[in-house]
């Protein structure tokens, strides 16, 4: 009997182990590129935030010399961020009440919807720089069709200087909503395909207009979705720059730079043919305090929206 | 009979995209560093070829540089040489290739040769020169730091680009105006004439392309500065004075404070402000040597109207005593230090470097060739607006490295990017050159104390010379 039972439980015992093996079998290629492509890379971003270093000089120790030099010497950086917040705050404000809409829009009984989903989620599938250079052309203020068929609408009788100092930003959050709207869309769409249609039914008994059950009856149903979305989205806000480079490289003056157009800049400082020296120890440094601060903002985001998972 | 027809759309895709993926994985194997010879090889022994990879940064000359190279590769039994260009942020691309171990043979020295010395990129070129050789290039072979390091030599004099002030005479004709600005303060009016005169049809007088602030910086600014004697690095004291820039700045910032520029300067880039000057927008513009084969019938934006080139202005005098600075004066191409073949890659450079090329290449138009042997014999490029840009000893020099341009780091935003902030109005014009100096000086301060950059020091320095 003893013998069974140590037969049994070493045959569970083998069998366990053997689908542990397989378990991390399969995970393996994900851990391999995890660790060389993520974990190896960041392991030297942390070690060169201490060090002076150009990519070809020897790296030279500094301490906290690049960290200093971030919280007090460095205006722009600080400006940056301001920039990141004023892109990322226009952006949210617009893009997640739209992309709800629209997502409202293509859940009822709509014709040809499909044809519309399509068009709105196609700016997701577009490169980003792609997209981005065709919108200068669109925006520019001397034949920018933009300008002209305002004007031709007699809604402007001058050009607006769409990448002036005080329009680019506007500008860079324009093209940013266009390219995330149908990415959000389709988050919430799926989202509005899972509320039960016993819910609407019961409300319709109890008299619920459809504004009154869109609130009570859907948006609560939609707290988990909307928790993601709106975490993706800061998220994405914060760490985007792709097309704001493409758009403007930061300008005018400064106008539009943002955090992680700063920390590439630190690597990458070429404009053209002109070289400035890189800064890859001052880089790694502001981009851990970059990566901090967008840290910071996504976990208190989670905490306060803790009641928005439906729990 | 529908599901049918999707099985055998489904299977005619996998079949297609199985055949895609083997055709694919069936390219003829190529050893490295070597390359099959391709198209029509009858008449020809069938050995592999020497692959030679060349990195430019220019697409200006592209055409002849591809008809010669084709030629050298007809030619060649034993070497193939590929080019190709890079003109988005070539100094990144051919900095990352050296960190990622993929530079290639030969590359267009683009900056002063000290920068790539000092980065471990370039081989020097001592073993390859002969008597005769170094004798062809007179007072350009030896120039410290641009292309001699330490004694040894990393590359050589090929062409130059001049700054000049380019202008549509047809509008300068229409507001009124007789000849082209002498002075600053005559391009600040004139500009401010044509504007007035044109602005309804679009017309602008004056136009920088800001989305760039190095470019502007160092084609414009710089030049303006130079033309004029100034220069924002002291060579007699070896110290930086921002505060001298004040004048040069000032009517640039005044142009665009009142309107008078083409709108969208702060987002525009320089191809976009070559389309509309070709398309008769704008008045004037400053720029280097590059413009005429653009504006060519053949040229990248062919121009619709008349235009002319005069030298870069004065500021408050019609003579100023200055010269500007011949871009890429002494230096051309550069053996990259990993390169495998530097025998080969110096051949190549050699049938660049060649009177034959480089005549044709100066008589077609296609830049300035600063080589005396060609210089002296070359005929004039028939091109227009070439002759206004041809250099000259009253106009043109070579002006000394700054440690800026041999690599200086600096903290903070660089003296270009604060030039736009100025002339945009975004940042003070005393404080933006005050923190300059400060931030200058003391980079240089801290680099000269590690010993990482040289202080240069020109005692007799004299801007006139």
């Amino acid at each position: 009997m003893n013998t069974d039972l140590s037969i049994i439980k070493k045959q569970k015992r083998i069998r366990k182990t053997r689908s542990t093996l397989i378990t991390y079998l399969m995970l393996s290629p994900c851990l391999v590129v995890l660790v060389c492509f993520v974990l190896y890379p960041l392991l030297w971003v942390l070690r060169y935030a201490f060090f002076e270093y150009d990519g070809f000089r020897t790296a030279k120790f500094v301490g906290l010399y690049n960290f200093i030099r971030v919280f007090t010497r460095d205006a722009d950086y600080w400006k940056s961020v301001a920039n990141t917040a004023i892109y990322a705050v226009g952006k949210l404000i617009i893009t997640v009440p739209l992309s709800f809409l629209l997502a409202l829009l293509f859940n009822s009984r709509l014709r040809m919807k499909s044809v519309f989903k399509a068009v709105v989620f196609m700016p997701t599938v577009i490169s980003t720089a792609v997209m981005s250079m065709i919108f200068y052309f669109m925006f520019n203020s001397y034949n920018g069709i933009v300008n002209q068929m305002l004007m031709k609408a007699s809604l402007i009788t001058q050009p607006i200087e769409w990448f002036g100092r005080d329009t680019a930003m506007i500008t860079a959050i324009l093209v940013a909503i266009w390219g995330a709207v149908g990415n959000y869309m389709i988050y919430f769409l799926s989202g509005l395909q899972t509320v039960p249609e016993e819910l609407y039914e019961v409300a319709k008994l109890d008299g619920a207009n459809y504004f009154q059950t869109l609130i009570y009856v859907v948006l609560p149903v939609l707290g988990p979705v909307l928790q993601t979305v709106l975490m993706l989205a800061i998220v994405t806000s914060l760490k985007g720059f792709e097309s704001i480079m493409v758009l403007t490289g930061g300008g005018p003056a400064g106008a539009t730079d943002v955090m992680y157009l700063y920390v590439y800049r630190a690597f990458f400082p070429m404009q053209g043919e002109a070289s400035f020296t890189p800064q890859y120890g001052y880089g790694s440094a502001v981009a851990i305090v970059t990566a901090l601060i967008a840290g910071v903002i996504t976990v208190v985001y989670l905490r306060v929206s803790r009641n928005m998972d439906g729990e | 009979m529908r599901r049918s027809m999707k099985k055998i759309a489904c299977l005619s895709l996998g079949v297609c995209l199985s055949v895609l993926a083997f055709t694919g994985c069936s390219n003829t194997p190529k050893t490295e560093g070597t390359v099959a010879e391709e198209g029509n090889t009858a008449g020809k022994t069938n050995t592999a070829k020497t692959k030679i990879t060349l990195w430019t940064g220019q697409r200006a000359d592209y055409v002849i540089r591809e008809e010669k190279l084709a030629a050298y590769n007809e030619a060649s039994e034993d070497t193939e040489v590929e080019m190709q260009i890079y003109t988005e942020d070539y100094a990144t691309t051919l900095e990352l290739s050296f960190t990622s171990n993929q530079a290639p043979d030969i590359f267009q020295v683009v900056n002063n040769a000290k920068y790539y010395v000092d980065r471990e990129m370039l081989l020097p070129l001592d073993e390859f020169l002969t008597e005769s050789e170094i004798a062809r290039y007179g007072d350009l072979f030896g120039i410290d730091q641009v292309n001699m390091v330490d004694g040894k030599t990393y590359t050589l004099a090929e062409r130059g680009i001049t700054y000049r002030l380019i202008y549509n005479k047809d509008i300068l004709a229409a507001a009124g105006i007789s000849e082209p600005p002498k002075t600053m303060e005559q391009v600040y009016e004139y500009a401010k004439q044509i504007t007035e005169w044109g602005k309804d049809q679009g017309i602008y007088g004056f136009a920088i392309h800001l989305k760039t602030p190095a470019s502007v910086g160092e084609r414009v600014i710089d030049q303006v500065g130079f033309r004029n004697g100034i220069s924002a690095y002291n060579y007699n004291e070896g110290k930086y004075d921002y505060s001298v820039m004040k004048e040069v700045l000032e009517p640039f910032k005044k142009m665009y404070e009142e309107g008078i520029m083409f709108p969208g300067v702060e987002g525009l880039e320089i191809d976009p402000l070559r389309t509309q000057f070709a398309a008769g927008k704008i008045g004037m513009y400053i720029y280097g040597s590059w413009e005429p084969a653009i504006y060519a019938e053949d040229g990248q934006f062919p121009a619709e109207n008349s235009w002319g080139v005069s030298t870069i202005p004065g500021i408050g005098t019609e003579t100023p005593m200055g010269k500007t600075d011949i871009k890429n004066a002494g230096k051309s191409w550069g053996i990259s230090s990993t390169s495998k073949n530097p025998e080969k890659s110096w051949e190549y450079i050699k049938y660049m470097l060649s009177d034959e090329y480089m005549t044709e290449y100066h008589e077609e138009g296609y830049g300035i060739v600063v080589i005396p042997s060609v210089a002296e014999k070359a005929k004039a490029p028939d091109m227009a607006g070439m002759d206004g840009f041809a250099m000259s000893t009253d106009l043109d020099k070579i002006w000394p490295v700054r440690p800026d341009t041999a690599g200086l780091s600096v903290e903070g935003k660089n003296a270009y990017d604060t030039y736009a902030s100025i002339i945009l109005g975004a940042i003070d014009m005393e404080q933006g050159l005050s923190e300059l100096t400060e931030r200058y000086n003391a980079a240089l301060d801290k680099a000269e104390r590690d010993g990482v950059t040289e202080r240069v020091i020109i005692t007799d320095f004299d801007a006139s010379k």
